[in-house]
Formats: structure tokens, C-alpha cells, sequence
């Protein structure tokens, strides 16, 4: 096309064309524009050439354009509303690819924030919110006895105590007990532990349900001599018995007895009632023995019960209320300060995990509303340097609503990509947590991509489009004409500088960031307290064999001598230094705590209530060594120790000091209860504390007796090597059993694995709401950036003036660094505010450090200030470069 | 598609030969406002179709190429119906209104 320059009347109408060409459909802009500039050009040219170009033709010509704006209005409102859609969606596309940074930034940062909280919320609703797989789950319920003395601890119930609640409770309709158990099974190719419960009457009812295949126990199955019949869980059903149905009717070896299979039991049922280790596999009867039926002091069971129709929870609390009564005023010496509490069945399985899940959902609540905050920022600034095209075409009349939509579809498309994004990063991230959960969470195998979480992670998608869509919608599509177009040309931004809600929205991004930093260093420096914590012992290079060695060394004085020789025959192996014997092991799941009362001679006798209570143990000579246990005072056990030998114990630190204070309680006699026996032994030796089951619990005080004068026969090996403990197992386990072929073994381990298994839970929490903090710090550096330099830009002209004026390029910097302090200064204030009351959350979790750890403090502020003030030097580099000359033209 | 005059008038002018949207303008002495969304909603409708002029004749006439629309089948069968109802519609072309300030008319 030529330009031959035209009257100002054709200038003028070329460009009224292009302005209301805006209006049109993009997909059909061009060759609209192009049909009206070939009309109008070529009725120009044709009165130029009949040279009949006069004022009047020019007015005609300037009217036949101003048409052009109803048919680009008209053009517009022609597309129905589908097509509407998928235009807005097209248009929103092409924006996205134009200004890729920003909406890819977009895209990301709602991946993140998504993936992390459906990840999250999907592991809380396969643990938490489902209901369990069994015939009306709410109504099954768990009962404990609890004790005046110790309250909110839930203990587990004496067998005396279970059969006068069967008796006497109306409001539930079975009440049934369930122990754990562990067979030794010889059916295989070598002996095994099948983990099991043992059940009452009423079990499967109380939980309803029924087997898969065959059949459930009958009602004289519980009584001696029938009692032999077994369900098999599906897992072991599978895994042992290759998923044959016809095991069923079968017998198999447990324990040296027969038993017959009678069922298998559905996958979905995972009646897990203790916080023990690996599957329960296989259910059988149990027979109350005549001797347990009057113990009513000590508990060992778990009771689950079934609500009866029509109950209410409280009636039935009433009703336990009654029943504690009456035991108590019956057994005074037992159940005095002894009451019964209902704990639903699902609270209960999740009892341990509840907690870290409800901080994980905090915390991941926190990541999202920093994520739909950042988003929305980011879609802000897109739209502030749209508003000049927004501008033009309200003005042009297209309605407020109409602009909204496209708004909103725009950003639709960036919720919609990081949506998919965001899904992919929540399956991932479901399977890590379920990799880093402690190991005994019941349904974890659950957890994954439910249609619950997809809908779940729906809504949220819905929600982000929505709520970052809509308030940069809502805020430009009511543009201020006046204000944008004063901007001539369109190249300046409107002034984003002196909008509020941006402002608001990184300073609120940086303070819920600190929030959760502040939650992880707290974690961290807990963690790192208490992996330094001294247990007493050293655990590298132990291997730990626990074994319940009771059916074929029936005598005391024979496990006695088993253990001797099963040790001697241990301590040839070659890179073992020292292998030794305890019955109460530390970090071990199965721990065989027995407690005794305490009474020490010449100090006068309390009555049985009121008895200081120990630990007592008991060990070979080389577990003390094995483990590397600190002798104090005194000296260990040896030789002299023997079954025939004077009766001695050892003591702890931590009982030394409570019963002896400074003195030395080497040489004083004690009397112990071991085995319902009182036991009067002389204190030889005092050993180093040392902590069971957790790091953070205090050492209590405990007693130990020689193996040799007990002849006890649950017991677990300690060996120390200089190899690597697992290498050592199988050779450990053909040593031992070359003396018993039969023995199973219930748990074998490294000591250090044990350690580490009993930090799982803060490991998991640590690990989760650090890796949030990180994200939530990363966005809102994002959020800071991306502010900074919208500020930078739109301040442009100022700078080049300033420059222009005479001003260093570090001047330029210290502009916009000062702007960028002025938002990340208050943040950390409100940010250090918000910690205060939001750490309170973690006060259960927290070890060795005051919530307000001012270490913590101070590095989450320098973290924050490096990473802050990185994301503001950015732009203000970026700023000071700008050469006055080219920004002042471009204006 | 509703028999209008305007609209019926639009294809009568396209019919007898006006191609381009202001010789239609031209002849029917419609308002570009209204000739426009005409000619859109008859080649949605697929009555007419519109080209682009080749392109030496633009470049001869030192222009852009201009769009010029054609009747198709389903628009003379149309015109039929809509020439039994405005009697004068092919009058009202014939006497084209050539260079006259166009005024809003039917």
C-alpha cells in the first residue's frame, strides 16, 4: 500500500478504525480492518482523482466511519454465548503466550500452592474423614479405663474389669475384648511370627463384620477345647497362603497346636487397636484362663464395643459412669479413682496422627492462601498493563460484566493449567508423605487419588480461578477513563504503585511466610536438640533379636541356661565384640515393661498404693556392655551372679537419685516384685539412665535382675559389631537356632532403625512443614519481585529524569530497594506478631527449646531479610541501568 | 433469517451488481452502521460470499485489496421470497443515489 499523505480527515479515520478495530473479535480483527481501510482508501483516492474532494464529501466519508463502530460493536455481540467462551478462552490464550513470564509465573506458583494442599488433604481424608469400613462406624467405640491420678491417659483394661462391663453395660450391644498375640508358626519353611489377636465373643459383631470367606467364630468356640480355630486377615491370606481359597477348613501349626482356618477376613478390615508393629494376620478365640479371670490391677486389654440402637453417646458415658461406680465401691483396693471412657473407634485409630495432620492442614491452609494471594497479584499487574486496551473498550460500550467474563476466562486458563500441574504434584506428593509417615498409621495404603480428592482439588481450582480472577476482574473492569488514557500511548502502566490491595496482598505473603518459617526452624531446632539427647546407651552397631522363648524351655532354670549357650555361641560369631540379654529393650515396639513396687530396707514400708513404682528388668552380664551402658558405681553382673549365687540388682541413675539421693545405695537391700514374687536382692552396681521408646522422655527409674536368677523368657539379643548390624542377622539367627529349630523370631533390628523409627512422626512434620515454609518463602520472594518490579517500570520516567537530573545509578537502586523495605518492614512485623499466638500449635511437639527460641527467631529474620532483599535488589538493578535517554523518548 | 427491507435491500443492491460495501452503501443509501451488520449476517447465513479483490488491481490503484461480496444460491432463492414482498425492491437499487450525503432510509 502506498502512503501517499493524506488530509487530516483520512488520518483521522484511519485511526477512529483502528481504535474501534479493538472491539472486534480478535480472530476477526484483521480482515475487519483491513475491508474498512481498503473502503475508505479507495473512496479517497477515487475523489482525488475526479478532484471533486470537497468539505462535504469529507463529512460524508467521516460519517460512513463513524459506522464502523456499531458494526464492531455489533460483530462483537453477534457471537452467541458459547462462542463468546471459547473466544474468551482463545483470546486468553493468545494473552498468556504474549505475556508468557507472568502467566507461566501464575501457573506455577497455583501448582505449588494445589499440589501441596490436595496432597494434604488427601492424606487427611483417607485417615481422618473417611468412615471406616464397617457397618455403621459410628456407632463402635472404644472403652478404656482411666485413673483420677493420671488424667486424660487411657489405659488399657484388666480382664476382670471386661467381663463385669460385659455383665452389667445395657447400652451396648457387644462388648468384646481383643489382645494381641504372636504365634510361631511352623508350617513354613522356617519358623515365623504371625502377629494375632485374640478376640472375645461379640468381636466381629461389635465392629460388624463378617468374613469374606467362610465363616466367623461360633459361640462355643470360645470355650476350652474347641478354642483351637482361626481367621485369617486378607493380607496374610495372600501373602502366606498365595489367596487359596481353599485354606478354609484346613489346619495350620501355631504354636505347635492345630489349628483349623474357618475364614478369611475382607481387605478392607484393619482392626488395628494397639500402636504395634506389622499386620495383625490372623484372629483366633480366646478363652479367658481361670487365673486371669480375677485380675482387676493390671490391664492389658482392648475392649470395643458397639453402641446400641437408639443410644446416645452420653447415655452411654452415664451408663459407664454407673458401672466405674459400682467396681469401685465393690473392689475399693483396685478400682478406687477408676472410671471407663467411650472413645470412638475412629478417633482412637487416628489418635496419633491427628495431630501432625490437623498442623499439616494448618500449615498447608497457610501455602494456599499465600498461593491465591500471589496469584492474584501477579494477575493484577497483567491486568494494570491492560487497562489501557480495557479502557478503550468500555469506552467503546462494552458492558461491565462482558469484560469481567473475559476476565476471568483469562485467568480460568491459568487456573486451569496449574490445576493439571497441581495434580500431578499432589499424587507425588501423597506418595511422599505416605513414604515419610510414621509406619503404624492404619489406612495408609489408602491413601491416593480418591474421586473425594479430585473433587476436593475441583473445588479449589474453582475457587482460584474465581478468587484470583475476579478481584483484578472487578478492580479493571471498572476502569478510570480519565485517569488511564491522561497516560498517553498506552506505555505506561497506571499507577500500580498506589494500589493498596497489591500491597497489602506480598506484605501479607511475606508475614504468613514467616508464620510458617518460624513453625519449621522451631521443628528443626527441636529436632536437632533432641537427636544430640544422650539415651545412655550408643546405638551404632547393635542388632537387636527379640524372642518369646516360653513353650519348649519350660523351666526357669532351662531358659536360664538356653540363653547362656544361645550367647556363648553369639559372641564366637566373628565381628561381634559383646552380646548380652534384656528383657525390656529400649526402642523396641514390643516393650516388655514390668513394673514393680520398690522397698528398700531400714526405710519405713508405705502401704501398696502407695509404693514408689520401678521398672524391673532383667539381663545377662553382656548386655551392658553390648550396649555400651555407663557402670557409675559398684560393678555389672558376672559369674558370681549365678541362679545358686547371692540374689543382687543393679539400679539406675535415675532410681538412685530418686530413693538414695547423695548417698550410695550400693550395699542396701531392696525387696522387688518379679513375676508376682517379692524378691529381696542387694544393690551392686548403679548403671547410666537410659531412655525408652522416645528420645524426649526422661529416664525413669529402673531395676535390673540377672537372667540367670530369673529365667525370664521373653528376652531380646543385643549384639555389638564393628559390621554392619543387618549383615549380621541371618548368621545370628542359625546360631541361635541351632539350639531351639523352632524359636521364631518376633522382631529383629538395628538399634539405630529403632531410634530412628521413634522420630518417624517429627521426622514427617519436620520434613512436610519445612518443605511448605520453602514454598511459601519462594512465593513470597516471587510476590515481592514481581511488585518491585511493576514499581520499577511504572516509575520509569522519574528515574529517567532523576538520572537525567544527575543522579548515580546507586541512587536508582536505593529508590527502589527503600520501596521494597517499605513493604518487607512491616511483614516481618506482622509476621513475628502472627508467630507469637500461631507456634502455640506446635507446643507438643517442640523439645529442648522455648517457643519463643530467640535463635530461631533471629535466623528466620535474616533468612527472610536475605531472601526479601535479593528479590527486591532484582528490580532496582535492573532500575539503575535504565538509560535515561532511551526511557525518555519512549515516553 | 427475518425478511427485514434493509436486508432485502442489501441483497438487491449485492444482486444487481454493487460489490463492495460502500458502492452497496452507495446505491442503497443505507447507513454504514446498518450495510455492515447486514452483509456479516447474510454471509454468516451463507446467502452471500465475500473475496478479497486480486491483488494487481489493488497495487494498480495504489490501495489495500478491497472485500467484495457475490450472491449465492440460497440468497437469490431468498431474494425471490423477499422481491414477492417489497414490490419496489429492484426499483429501489436501479436509481442509484451516487455521491449523495446518505440519509437513513426504511
Amino acid at each position: 500500500m502506498s502512503e501517499r499523505p493524506g488530509g487530516v480527515v483520512l488520518r483521522a479515520c484511519l485511526a477512529l478504525l483502528r481504535a474501534a478495530s479493538r472491539l472486534v473479535p480478535a480472530h476477526q480483527r484483521e480482515r475487519w480492518l483491513g475491508e474498512w481501510e481498503a473502503e475508505v482508501l479507495h473512496r479517497w483516492r477515487w475523489l482525488e482523482g475526479r478532484r471533486s474532494l470537497g468539505p462535504r464529501e469529507q463529512v460524508d466519508l467521516a460519517r460512513r466511519v463513524m459506522g464502523a463502530l456499531p458494526d464492531a460493536v455489533w460483530l462483537r455481540r453477534q457471537l452467541t454465548a458459547d462462542a463468546e467462551l471459547i473466544h474468551d478462552l482463545r483470546h486468553g490464550f493468545r494473552v498468556l503466550k504474549r505475556d508468557g513470564g507472568g502467566a507461566l509465573a501464575a501457573a506455577t506458583v497455583l501448582a505449588l500452592g494445589l499440589g501441596a494442599s490436595t496432597a494434604v488433604f488427601g492424606v487427611v481424608d483417607a485417615l481422618l474423614l473417611r468412615p471406616l469400613p464397617y457397618r455403621e462406624p459410628d456407632r463402635i467405640v472404644t472403652l478404656w479405663q482411666t485413673h483420677a491420678k493420671r488424667p486424660g491417659q487411657l489405659d488399657d483394661v484388666s480382664p476382670a474389669n471386661f467381663l463385669d462391663w460385659r455383665e452389667r453395660l445395657r447400652a451396648f450391644e457387644h462388648v468384646a475384648a481383643a489382645n494381641p498375640y504372636a504365634y510361631d508358626y511352623t508350617g513354613g519353611a522356617e519358623p515365623e511370627v504371625f502377629f494375632a489377636i485374640r478376640v472375645s465373643e461379640g468381636f466381629l459383631e461389635a465392629l460388624g463384620a463378617t468374613p469374606m470367606l467362610g465363616r466367623g467364630f461360633l459361640p462355643e468356640e470360645y470355650r476350652a477345647g474347641r478354642e483351637n480355630v482361626a481367621l485369617l486377615a486378607h493380607g496374610l491370606w495372600r501373602r502366606r497362603f498365595g489367596s487359596d481359597p481353599g485354606v478354609v477348613g484346613r489346619t495350620i501349626p501355631l504354636d505347635g497346636t492345630a489349628f483349623t482356618v474357618v475364614g478369611v477376613l475382607p481387605a478392607d478390615f484393619e482392626p488395628r487397636l494397639l500402636p504395634t508393629a506389622g499386620e495383625r494376620g490372623i484372629f483366633t478365640p480366646h478363652v479367658v484362663e481361670e487365673h486371669n479371670k480375677k485380675v482387676r490391677g493390671t490391664g492389658w486389654w482392648n475392649v470395643v464395643a458397639r453402641l446400641g440402637q437408639d443410644v446416645t453417646p452420653p447415655q452411654a458415658q452415664q451408663e459407664l459412669d454407673v458401672v466405674a461406680a459400682e467396681l469401685a465401691r465393690e473392689h475399693p483396693r483396685t478400682n478406687s479413682g477408676s472410671g471407663i471412657r467411650a472413645v470412638p473407634l475412629a478417633e482412637h485409630l487416628t489418635a496419633g496422627v491427628r495431630g501432625p495432620l490437623l498442623l499439616l492442614l494448618g500449615a498447608v491452609g497457610l501455602v494456599l492462601l499465600i498461593t491465591w494471594s500471589n496469584v492474584a497479584g501477579l494477575l493484577l499487574a497483567r491486568g494494570a498493563a491492560r487497562e489501557g486496551e480495557l479502557v478503550v473498550r468500555a469506552s467503546l460500550g462494552a458492558s461491565r460484566g462482558r469484560l469481567v467474563r473475559q476476565l476471568v476466562a483469562e485467568n480460568g486458563l491459568v487456573a486451569v493449567a496449574g490445576c493439571g500441574l497441581g495434580m500431578a504434584l499432589a499424587s507425588w506428593g501423597m506418595d511422599v508423605i505416605v513414604a515419610l509417615s510414621p509406619v503404624d498409621v492404619p489406612r495408609l495404603s489408602q491413601v491416593g487419588m480418591s474421586s473425594r480428592v479430585l473433587a476436593f482439588a475441583g473445588v479449589l481450582a474453582l475457587v482460584s480461578a474465581l478468587a484470583c480472577g475476579i478481584a483484578p476482574a472487578l478492580r479493571f473492569s471498572r476502569p478510570r477513563p480519565f485517569a488511564s488514557l491522561k497516560q498517553a500511548g498506552g506505555t505506561a502502566a497506571p499507577a500500580l504503585s498506589r494500589e493498596p490491595l497489591r500491597r497489602g496482598l506480598v506484605v501479607a505473603e511475606l508475614a504468613l511466610s514467616l508464620v510458617l518459617l518460624v513453625g519449621a526452624g522451631l521443628l528443626v531446632r527441636s529436632f536437632t536438640r533432641l537427636v544430640a539427647v544422650d539415651p545412655g546407651f550408643r546405638a551404632e552397631g547393635v542388632l537387636a533379636l527379640q524372642v518369646f522363648a516360653w513353650d519348649r524351655q519350660q523351666t526357669p532354670a532351662a531358659r536360664a541356661r538356653f540363653f547362656e549357650e544361645t550367647l556363648a555361641r553369639l559372641a564366637e560369631l566373628p565381628g561381634v565384640g559383646a552380646a548380652g540379654a534384656v528383657s525390656r529393650m529400649p526402642f523396641i515396639e514390643a516393650n516388655i515393661g514390668i513394673r514393680s513396687t520398690l522397698q528398700i530396707e531400714g526405710v519405713p514400708e508405705l502401704p501398696p498404693e502407695q509404693a514408689p513404682r520401678v521398672f524391673l528388668s532383667t539381663a545377662t552380664p553382656g548386655y551392658f556392655p553390648a550396649m555400651k551402658i555407663r557402670l557409675v558405681a559398684g560393678r555389672l553382673f558376672d559369674a558370681r551372679d549365678a541362679a545358686a549365687g547371692r540374689t543382687v540388682a543393679l539400679v539406675n541413675e535415675a532410681l538412685a537419685r530418686a530413693h538414695w539421693a547423695d548417698q550410695s545405695p550400693l550395699g542396701s537391700q531392696v525387696i522387688l516384685r518379679f513375676e508376682g514374687k517379692p524378691i529381696r536382692a542387694e544393690v551392686v552396681g548403679v548403671v547410666a539412665s537410659v531412655r525408652h521408646e522416645r528420645l524426649e522422655r526422661a529416664p525413669e527409674p529402673e531395676a535390673f535382675l540377672p537372667h540367670a536368677q530369673t529365667g525370664f523368657g521373653s528376652m531380646t539379643y543385643v549384639l555389638r559389631t564393628s559390621a554392619d548390624p543387618a549383615s549380621l542377622t541371618e548368621a545370628a539367627k542359625q546360631r541361635i537356632r541351632s539350639l531351639d529349630p523352632l524359636l521364631a523370631f518376633y522382631r529383629t533390628a538395628s538399634l539405630r532403625e529403632l531410634v530412628s523409627k521413634s522420630l518417624a512422626e517429627r521426622r514427617f512434620l519436620l520434613v512436610l512443614i519445612s518443605s511448605f515454609a520453602a514454598i511459601a518463602v519462594l512465593l513470597a520472594a516471587v510476590g515481592l519481585y514481581g511488585l518491585l518490579s511493576v514499581l520499577a517500570i511504572e516509575r520509569r520516567r522519574e528515574m529517567g529524569v532523576r538520572m537525567a537530573l544527575g543522579a548515580g545509578a546507586s541512587d536508582i537502586v536505593r529508590l527502589v530497594l527503600e520501596q521494597g523495605l517499605g513493604l518487607v518492614a512491616p511483614g516481618l512485623a506482622l509476621g513475628f506478631a502472627a508467630a507469637l499466638f500461631a507456634t502455640r500449635a506446635l507446643a507438643g511437639v517442640i523439645y529442648g527449646i522455648s517457643l519463643v527460641d530467640p535463635l530461631t527467631l533471629a535466623l528466620v529474620a535474616a533468612l527472610i531479610g536475605f531472601v526479601s532483599l535479593t528479590a527486591c535488589y532484582l528490580p532496582a538493578r535492573r532500575a539503575g541501568r535504565v538509560d535515561p535517554c532511551v526511557t525518555l523518548r519512549s515516553e | 433469517m427475518n425478511i427485514t427491507y434493509p436486508t432485502a435491500l442489501v441483497l438487491e443492491a449485492i444482486a444487481s451488481g454493487s460489490h463492495h460495501g460502500f458502492d452497496i452503501m452507495d446505491v442503497t443509501g443505507l447507513p454504514s452502521g446498518s450495510v455492515y451488520p447486514i452483509l456479516r449476517r447474510l454471509e454468516h447465513e451463507c446467502f452471500v460470499r465475500a473475496r478479497w479483490e486480486k491483488h494487481e488491481i489493488a497495487q494498480r490503484e495504489g490501495r489495500p485489496p478491497r472485500r467484495y461480496y457475490e450472491i449465492e444460491r440460497a440468497g437469490s432463492a431468498w431474494l425471490q421470497t423477499a422481491r414477492r414482498r417489497f414490490r419496489l425492491l429492484a426499483e429501489a437499487v436501479a436509481r442509484p443515489r451516487r455521491l449523495k450525503p446518505a440519509r437513513a432510509e426504511g
